[in-house]
This record gives C-alpha cells, sequence and structure tokens, in this order.
C-alpha cells in the first residue's frame, strides 16, 4: 500500500516538475515578447525522450549516472515534508540527511557524465562541484539560524514551530531570507548561474553525451529537484502550509528564479563563486549575527 | 603480562623478517604469521582493565589497557594487516619490515602506556622507526619529507618531554593523571607542551607541513598505514590530553577548546583546499586526509559527548576510507607506475575492483549515506549547533563541500574520462591490493548502516569523563535536535535505486559506443586523441580564490628562517672579526661606561 | 505507442547545422517574430540530444563528412530537412567541384524546403509538415538508412573516407 502510495506520489511529483519547467519556458517566452510552448510541453518531450532508440552509452557507469541521479532525488523527496503533508520517512531524517541525499544526484551525474570522455561534459561537472562552493554554503548559512532559533534539526519541527503568516521564519528572520533567495538561484542552476549547462560555451555540460532515455533521466530528475529545492526553501521559511498552498509557495519562488533567468546573461566560473562570496555572504552571516541577538 | 608478550612478539617477527630479508617467500610468511600471533593475543587476551608493571633496576614501566586501548588497537592491528598485504607486491628488503615492525610496537605501546615516560619512549620509537620507513621510500624526494617529518616529530617529542617534566615537578607523578588541581597558569602550559606532538600526528594545522611530503613521498603500501594506523596516535593523543590528564577543560580554560576545535575547522576547510588544487594523486589524498582529521579536533574541540563521539567515529571512518583510498592508489600506481592525475585516466574498464573501491571510498569521504562517513558528519553538526558555533558550523560545511570537489577529481582523473594509448594492457591489481580493497568495503558499509557497532564501544571510552546524553541504539542515533535511522536512509536508496533502473529498463535502449565515437563538435576523432581532461582541474577557482591561495604557513617559517639567518649572520660578525674588531668593542665599551658612570669613573 | 508518436511529433529538438548561408534564416524562425517554441521545436547542443537534423544550404565535401557523423550519433527516430535549393540539386553551386549536388544520395531525407533563400515562414510550413507526417508514421527515412545502409555507405565513399568518418556501431 505505502510502495503504491510511494509511486504516486513520485509522479504527482514528477509531473507538477516538468509543468513548472512549461512554466518557466512560457513566461520566458513571454518576457522576450513570443507566445512560447503549451505549458505541458516538458512532458511530451520527457516522453518522446523515453521513446528513442539507440541512445550511446559509454559504459556501466555512464548508463547508471542518469538512474543514480534519479534515485537520490526520488530518495531526498522521501524525508522531505511537503508544507505540513509529510511523507512516509520525515520522521528518520532530518536537515543533514536531505543536505546529504540531495548531493547523491549530482554525484551519480557527475560520475556518469565523466565517463563518457567528453571534455566537454568534465568541464561542466568541474563547473558544478565549484559552484557549490558558492551557493551552497550560502543555502546552509541562511537556513542555519531558523534551525538553531528553533532548537532542531528537523525540518518537520522547523515547519511546525513556525506559526502562521506573521511568524514565518521569511518574516522573523529577513536577512538570512535574503540571502536564501540568492542561494536559491545557484541551486536551481538558473542564469546568471547557468554555467553548467551553457549550451553555447560548453555544448550543454554534464549533458554532452546523453541522449534518448538518459535524457529523458536527466529531464525527470531536474524537474524532481526542482520542487525539492524550492520546497526546502519554502519548507524552512514560509511556515506550515497545506500541500496547495505549498506548491503555490515553491512556484512563487520558482518563477522569481525564472523571471530573474531571463533577463539575466552568465557568469563566469569565478565570478560566479566570487558573487556569493561577496554580498550574499554578507547577508547570511548578518542573519546569523541577527538569531544571535535575537535570542 | 600479555601486554608485554605483545609487544615482545611484534618486535622479534621485525627481527626476524631482517635475517630472512633476501628470502622474500619465507621473509612474508614470517612477517604475516608473526603480525597474526600479536594480534590475536591482542584480540583476545587484551580487556580494558589490564595493568602490568615492570621493574627496570630503578625505572618502572606502567602498562595499562583501558577501552580506548582496545579501540584504537584494533584499528591500528586491522590497518597494518591491509598495508601487509599490500607491501608483498613491492620491492622491499628486510630491514622494511623490521622498520614497520617497531613502528607497529611503538603505536600499540603507546596504547598501553600508563606512565608519561614510556608513554615517550614507545612514542618516540614510533617516530623514530615511521621517519626511517618514510626514508627508504619511492623517490629521490623521500629523504628530504622525511627529513622534515623527523623534525616535526622531535619538535613535538621535545615538547612532550618538556611538558612531561613539568608535569613531574609540579604534581610528584609521572603517571598520565589529572594535572588540574595545580594552580596557576602552569597547567595549560603543560596541557598544551603535551598536546603538541599529538597535534603533530594528528597533522593539525599549523602542524601539518610535514603529512603532504611524507605521505607522497613514503612507499605506497606504507602511506596506507601511515595515514590510516599512525594518524590515530594522534586522536588518542587528543584523548589522553583532553579526558586523562587535564580532566576539567572545559570548566577552566573553555578558550582553549574553542581555539583546537576552530582550529581543526580551519584545517578541514584549507586543507581541502590545498587538496583539490593539487595534480598529485596521493598528495590529493594526503590533504584530504589532513581535512578530514580538522573534523576529529573540531570533535574534541565542542567537548560535549555528542561530538566526542563523532570524533572517535570519524577517526574509525577515517581509518577505513582514506586507507581504502591510499590503497586503491598503491595498486593503481602499481600497475601504471604513476600517481600524476594528469597522466591516468580512463581505467575503470580495466581496473573495476579497484574502481568500486575508490568509488565507495570517495563516497564515504564525502559523507554521503549509507556509508561509515556519515553518521559521523552528521552527529558533529549536531553538535555544533548545539553547541551554538553557527560559524563554525559553516566552515566544517565548506570543508565537507571541498570533499565533493576533491573526490570527483580522484575518482575522474584515474578512472574516468579517456583511457591512455600506454594503459591499454593494464590489469587489475593484484591480489594483495584487491583483497584489501574487499576487506576495507565491509565495515565502510557496515558500521554506514548500523553504527551502533562502534558507538557503544566509544560511548564506553568517554562516559567516565562525560556525560552521556546521545541515544543511540545499533542503527539509529537521537539527538536532541534531530533523529536519524541510517538502515532506513540506505533501504530507501537502494529501493528507488531499483525503482529507477525498472523504468530504465522498460524504455528504449541502448547501444554501446565507442569512447571515440563521442561529440566533438561532429569532428572525427582517433584513438590517441587526447580527450581527457585532467590537469588543471578547478584552474578557474585559483581565479576565484585570488591571492590568498598563494599565502601559506610553510612560506611564513621560509621568512622565519631566512630572517634568523640574517640575524645570525650580524651576530656572527661581532664574534668573528679580527683583534682591531674586538680592541672597537672594548673602546666601545668603556667609553659606554664611562657615559653611564657619569664621568665618576 | 501511439502517445510516443504523438510526442514525437510534438516535441522535435533541432540541431541546425549551418553549414550554409541559410542559417541567418534561422535567428527570425526562433525568435519573437516566427517563434519556433511555440511548436515545441527547439534548438540543441549536441547531436545526442536532437531529433532533427535541419541542414541550411549548400554541403562541401568537407562539411558532408561532419554531417553524417553528426546524423550517425543521433538516437533514432531522427528526421532530416535539407533547406534551400542547394540540397536538392546543388542550387546556385551546380557546377562546383567541392559541393555535393543531391544531399539525398547521402543521408536520407525527410523533407526539402524550395527555395533560395527559403523565407521563416517557409521553414515554419516545413515544421508543421514533418510533425503531420510524424503523427501520420510517414515519416520514416531513417530506417531507409538503416536499410539501406551499404547503398549509402558506397555512394558516401565515393567523395571521402568513410572508415575515418562514419560512426562505428
Amino acid at each position: 500500500m505505502s510502495i503504491l502510495y510511494f509511486f504516486l506520489y513520485l509522479l504527482l511529483v514528477t509531473i507538477v516538475g516538468l509543468l513548472y519547467m512549461g512554466v518557466a519556458r512560457k513566461v520566458t517566452a513571454h518576457v522576450q515578447n513570443r507566445y512560447g510552448p503549451p505549458i505541458y510541453q516538458p512532458i511530451l518531450d520527457v516522453l518522446k525522450l523515453f521513446g528513442k532508440k539507440d541512445a550511446a552509452s559509454h559504459g556501466v557507469m555512464h548508463t547508471l549516472g542518469p538512474v543514480i541521479a534519479y534515485t537520490g532525488i526520488g530518495a531526498t523527496l522521501l524525508f522531505l515534508p511537503l508544507g505540513n503533508h509529510t511523507p512516509l520517512l520525515h520522521f528518520n531524517g532530518d536537515l543533514f540527511v536531505v543536505l546529504y541525499l540531495l548531493v547523491v544526484g549530482p554525484l551519480g551525474m557527475a560520475l556518469g557524465a565523466g565517463e563518457s570522455a567528453n571534455s566537454n561534459a568534465t568541464i561542466g561537472i568541474a563547473r558544478a562541484l565549484s559552484m557549490m562552493l558558492g551557493y551552497e554554503i550560502i543555502f546552509f548559512m541562511a537556513t542555519l539560524p531558523v534551525f538553531y532559533a528553533n532548537h532542531t534539526a528537523s525540518i518537520y519541527k522547523v515547519i511546525l514551530a513556525q506559526g502562521t503568516f506573521p511568524k514565518w521564519a521569511a518574516i522573523m528572520y529577513p536577512i538570512s531570507f535574503i540571502a536564501g533567495l540568492f542561494a536559491v538561484q545557484g541551486l536551481l542552476g538558473e542564469k546568471p548561474f547557468e554555467l553548467v549547462i551553457a549550451p553555447h560555451e560548453i555544448a550543454s555540460g554534464p549533458m554532452v553525451e546523453y541522449g534518448g532515455k538518459f535524457l529523458g533521466f536527466l529531464q525527470i530528475w531536474h524537474a524532481v529537484g526542482i520542487i525539492v529545492e524550492t520546497g526546502l526553501f519554502v519548507d524552512i521559511f514560509f511556515g506550515p502550509q497545506n500541500i496547495l498552498w505549498f506548491f503555490v509557495g515553491t512556484f512563487f519562488v520558482f518563477l522569481a528564479s525564472v523571471l530573474v533567468n531571463a533577463v539575466m546573461p552568465r557568469f563566469r566560473i569565478e565570478q560566479a563563486v566570487r558573487f556569493y562570496w561577496g554580498i550574499p555572504l554578507l547577508f547570511a552571516i548578518l542573519g546569523i549575527l541577527q538569531v544571535y541577538l535575537w535570542r | 603480562m600479555t601486554m608485554f608478550y605483545i609487544l615482545l612478539v611484534f618486535i622479534l617477527t621485525g627481527l626476524l623478517t631482517l635475517f630472512l630479508g633476501p628470502i622474500k617467500v619465507l621473509r612474508n610468511i614470517v612477517a604475516l604469521l608473526g603480525y597474526l600471533a600479536g594480534s590475536a593475543l591482542f584480540i583476545y587476551n587484551i580487556k580494558p582493565g589490564l595493568i602490568y608493571s615492570l621493574n627496570i633496576r630503578v625505572y618502572n614501566i606502567h602498562f595499562e589497557s583501558g577501552f580506548s586501548t582496545v579501540f584504537f588497537g584494533i584499528i591500528i592491528l586491522a590497518v597494518f594487516l591491509i598495508f601487509l598485504l599490500a607491501s608483498f607486491h613491492e620491492e622491499n628488503d628486510g630491514a622494511y619490515y623490521l622498520f614497520a615492525f617497531l613502528t607497529l610496537t611503538g603505536a600499540i605501546g603507546v596504547l598501553f602506556a600508563k606512565d608519561l615516560i614510556s608513554f615517550f619512549f614507545l612514542f618516540e620509537t614510533m617516530s623514530l622507526f615511521s621517519f626511517l620507513m618514510v626514508l627508504k621510500g619511492k623517490n629521490k624526494n623521500s629523504p628530504k619529507s622525511a627529513f622534515k617529518y623527523l623534525v616535526w616529530s622531535v619538535f613535538g617529542g621535545y615538547a612532550f618531554l618538556f611538558g612531561t617534566f613539568l608535569k613531574v615537578y609540579t604534581t610528584h607523578s609521572v603517571m598520565i593523571g589529572d594535572i588540574s588541581f595545580i594552580g596557576g597558569h602552569i597547567k595549560l602550559l603543560i596541557l598544551l607542551l603535551i598536546l603538541t606532538p599529538f597535534m603533530v600526528k594528528a597533522a593539525l594545522m599549523p602542524f601539518h607541513l610535514w603529512a603532504p611530503d611524507a605521505y607522497s613521498d613514503s612507499k605506497d603500501a606504507f602511506t596506507v598505514f601511515f595515514s590510516g594506523g599512525l594518524s590515530k596516535i594522534g586522536i588518542f593523543g587528543y584523548f589522553i590530553a583532553l579526558f586523562k590528564i587535564f580532566t576539567e577543560i572545559a570548566s577552566k580554560y573553555p578558550w582553549f577548546l574553542t581555539v583546537i576545535a576552530w582550529l581543526g575547522g580551519i584545517t578541514a576547510t584549507l586543507a581541502g583546499i590545498y587538496a583539490f588544487m593539487q595534480d598529485d594523486a596521493k598528495k590529493l589524498l594526503a590533504y584530504s586526509s589532513i581535512s578530514q582529521l580538522g573534523y576529529v579536533a573540531v570533535g574534541f574541540g565542542i567537548y560535549t559527548h555528542y561530538s566526542v563521539v563523532a570524533a572517535f567515529f570519524h577517526a574509525l571512518g577515517h581509518a577505513v576510507y582514506e586507507s581504502l583510498l591510499f590503497l586503491v592508489v598503491a595498486g593503481v600506481y602499481y600497475r601504471v607506475k604513476t600517481t600524476d592525475l594528469r597522466k591516468m585516466g580512463g581505467l575503470i574498464k580495466k581496473m573495476p575492483l579497484s574502481f568500486i573501491g575508490l568509488l565507495f571510498g570517495i563516497i564515504a569521504t564525502s559523507g554521503i549515506p549509507p556509508t561509515i562517513g556519515f553518521p559521523s558528519k552528521w552527529l558533529l553538526y549536531e553538535a555544533v549547533i548545539m553547541k551554538g558555533d553557527l560559524l563554525l558550523t559553516s566552515l566544517v560545511f565548506f570543508a565537507s563541500i571541498t570533499a565533493f570537489l576533491y573526490s570527483y577529481k580522484l575518482v575522474h582523473s584515474i578512472f574516468l574520462g579517456k583511457l591512455h594509448k600506454e594503459h591499454r594492457d593494464v590489469k587489475e591489481a593484484p591480489l594483495g591490493y584487491a583483497t584489501g580493497i574487499i576487506l576495507l568495503l565491509i565495515p565502510l558499509f557496515v558500521l554506514g548502516v548500523a553504527p551502533g557497532i562502534a558507538v557503544k564501544h566509544i560511548d564506553y571510552i568517554i562516559r567516565f569523563y562525560l556525560k552521556p546524553e546521545l541515544g543511540y541504539n545499533l542503527t539509529t542515533m537521537t539527538t536532541p535536535l534531530g533523529h536519524v535511522n541510517f538502515p532506513v536512509v540506505g533501504i530507501v536508496m537502494v529501493s528507488m535505486f531499483v525503482l529507477s533502473l525498472i523504468i530504465y529498463f522498460i524504455f528504449g535502449s541502448t547501444y554501446k559506443a565507442d569512447q571515440t565515437d563521442n561529440y566533438t563538435a561532429t569532428e572525427a576523432i582517433s584513438d590517441d586523441f587526447e580527450l581527457h581532461y585532467a590537469g588543471e582541474f578547478y584552474g578557474f577557482m585559483r581565479k576565484a580564490f585570488g591571492r590568498p591561495l598563494k599565502w601559506s604557513f610553510e612560506k611564513l617559517l621560509n621568512a622565519f628562517l631566512k630572517l634568523f639567518a640574517f640575524i645570525g649572520e650580524i651576530a656572527r660578525g661581532f664574534y668573528m672579526g679580527d683583534a682591531r674588531v674586538y680592541l672597537f668593542y672594548l673602546v666601545l665599551f668603556f667609553s659606554l661606561l664611562a657615559y653611564l658612570m657619569g664621568g665618576k669613573l | 505507442m501511439k502517445l510516443f508518436k504523438f510526442s514525437q511529433s510534438r516535441s522535435l529538438w533541432m540541431m541546425h547545422f549551418c553549414t550554409g548561408c541559410g542559417a541567418v534564416e534561422l535567428p527570425p524562425t526562433m525568435t519573437s517574430r516566427f517563434d519556433m517554441e511555440r511548436f515545441g521545436i527547439m534548438p540543441m547542443a549536441t547531436p545526442r540530444q536532437s531529433d532533427l537534423l535541419l541542414i541550411t544550404g549548400y554541403l562541401t565535401i568537407k562539411t558532408l563528412k561532419r554531417v553524417v557523423r553528426a546524423y550517425e550519433q543521433m538516437p533514432t527516430p531522427r528526421y532530416v530537412i535539407g533547406f534551400g535549393s542547394c540540397t536538392i540539386n546543388g542550387g546556385m553551386y551546380w557546377d562546383s567541384y567541392n559541393v555535393i549536388k543531391k544531399l539525398e544520395l547521402y543521408i536520407p531525407v525527410d523533407l526539402y524546403i524550395n527555395g533560395c533563400m527559403p523565407r521563416p515562414e517557409a521553414i515554419i510550413d516545413a515544421f508543421l509538415k514533418l510533425r503531420e507526417m510524424i503523427a501520420k508514421g510517414e515519416a520514416n527515412a531513417w530506417k531507409k538508412y538503416i536499410e539501406n545502409y551499404e547503398w549509402y555507405k558506397k555512394n558516401q565513399s565515393e567523395v571521402f573516407d568513410v572508415e575515418k568518418w562514419s560512426v562505428k556501431k
């Protein structure tokens, strides 16, 4: 029963994530004065990719890479409460379990892309990992005050501890919230931090040798990833929501990110990392100071 | 008495291997049997609470075994086995094994020692013979690196000896015992002096300078023991100094602990950054080892039950995965004769077992569940947050991100990417390495899923000194902040993996592409085309870090060296002049005297 | 199966092999005036990810090798659109010594767009036509390539070194 429940749950989140990607394309199109594709377009893309034959595989690790990527994000999903809706296992892990499971996906893809022997792919991975030195630490530092103030590391407890609207962490800890917004942009890999993919520069980076169902896997990985990453942010900063409002919250965080993406050029890698070590780091540290003063 | 016999067995085995030097097979068998005899004695007979004293004329040697003895003894003995198995494939003479066994004797002896003098004696035995092991290293840099190691060891050793004298002077006892009742600040000096050699051994910054060179220039098999085993003596020393010698440090000098924690955090971060800048596999691993030991210092510095359990568990994990990584690199070196990351690549198809070893080694190093690296990192984060030091938490988190960077660089440069033309006929690493890899993979997973096995023992070690707060059983850990069930995390990952595989197999099909069948802007490439991206892997990070990356403690020391040389040169000028100069000094002295006396002369 | 076919017709990822002068017609097709993305057609970075190979204009022998290689790296089902007169009969390069005249001899083509240059409207029209063909199951040129592999290779070997340039499967 619970297995069936989980299947449906994963399917739902995957489809919602794909719809988010569709909205992103639509919004970007409208920003650029175009009509854009229908919102369900990414679903068609994924179906098409899974229907393809003859995807090139460069070896076992290359084959397993996208599979591990989806594994990692799916496992993370099981530990992440969606608002006050809790998955089966939320009480068995906390922030650190989620943060470390989040890394499994990129690591799997990195290993897979590495085996393809394409230097574009490896450059993309090297950039992705270096970018983590930027946004990941900011994201961590931005969320830390919330956990510290509520004296827990469990995401679910942090959600419940916040209370309704004026007591949201986003309002109680506005400095950390701003730092977190900076980090989400990098976490989602949107411009100006799009340099992992950078299609015109390194031919879509890690995905360069992936086609057919591999690319399909990477698409649904990205789809679930959007929900998990924005969801983590919403959970920590927007208090207890029911699942519908949760999706509204993630949608608006994602929309903000997409709008920035639509009008931004791309950083160079060292600029991107240094950017995070500038103003966002300052905000994150000020946020930590705030929670020290507040208590 | 058994404790003494164990040491004797190791010494005798060492001597026997020296005499059997040229007869390689017999020597190896003797070494293995001697090792097995000694470790069997250890495992079956050493229980916590044994006491033994030996009278040599006026001097008493006191031995004692505690929970920590058993804990560290098993780690060191296990890593030594891995080293032995791998070393049989190398070209070694009998003296090599003599030194190795004497190093082991020293290391195990340190765990037994109850008085500071025999502790010092055995510790120096270990340092001296490990120095000789580095000296018998693999390239022409080895003597220099070994000398560097020796200098730092001697520095630590003198500090320890001085600390011991001070302790004996103030407490009238050579035993390892409490000093917190001494008045004044001299007890802090004693602690610092006694702690120094352990900070050197555990390569805590700024005492780490010997480590990258000594690790990378010693023979590959020995590096496994050097990093995985001997550094544990440093951790044991932290425990001795902070818990047995200065029991009340947390109430008397809390700032000292904070300094240690921050030093640990800085070590973890900076060593991590240096690690991903290296282009040599062993140098990279050396820095990674230093970085991981930094976490242990953080754990001791936080000084709560949670953090110290995390520190001990991390030391155990470090022994497992760092040995595994060094072992795999040793096996790769055995086959391809290089540790330069730029000259390897694509070995996954040739050495699959080594790849699996390295893969899970880096997964554990990065702390990804369900491996041994995860429980300790999880617990450490919770402990630091509970302590309330959020900036230190962030620093440690930053360090753990660098782990992803250097891990991926290592695995990609050796095993992934394009296979080099000259490595087409490389085979899997031989039996000794393969056995070690498999042996190390077992605890890597078992302790990752069921950390309770080790945590129970660690709890016994420290519950006498710290209030037991951590809730744990075989497979879970609970702190006031959170709760984690390790097998559940593992099971979720495995079942999710199976689900993904099912999705994978339902749809579409694949074909096996050659490495030359690659997207190269549709250019046709031949088989010897260099596609591998390895050198300057994170070269752009140089720009991101900018100038501070060039700062180093070693350069500062070299500047000091130059300053001292300069001062010495001037001082020499005073004494090495001829008669006229001395006459001038005499005149100067008397005129000064006359001036000072105000003409009363 | 029907769902897959439908999604294949509605989602075409294109690799435009811009060797000839026709490349200049693509930016307006992609951007706000004509906006091909509303039909689910997107430019992609590598042949591995693409379904549709758009050959814009004349092909010299030097570029033909690379086109063949890109085509072979694409996962099936894959479609080719020949763009402009040059791909049909050589166009204004009909007597050039190093330009191929008939693309069809070397790789199978699903659709041609006639003209020199075809306007973006014509390109969009071709995309819609291809979409229809895929939905009806008529765009099967890629099967031809597999069935008549030797014939294509023979034609290709007359102009370049097939051993070196074709992908080994």
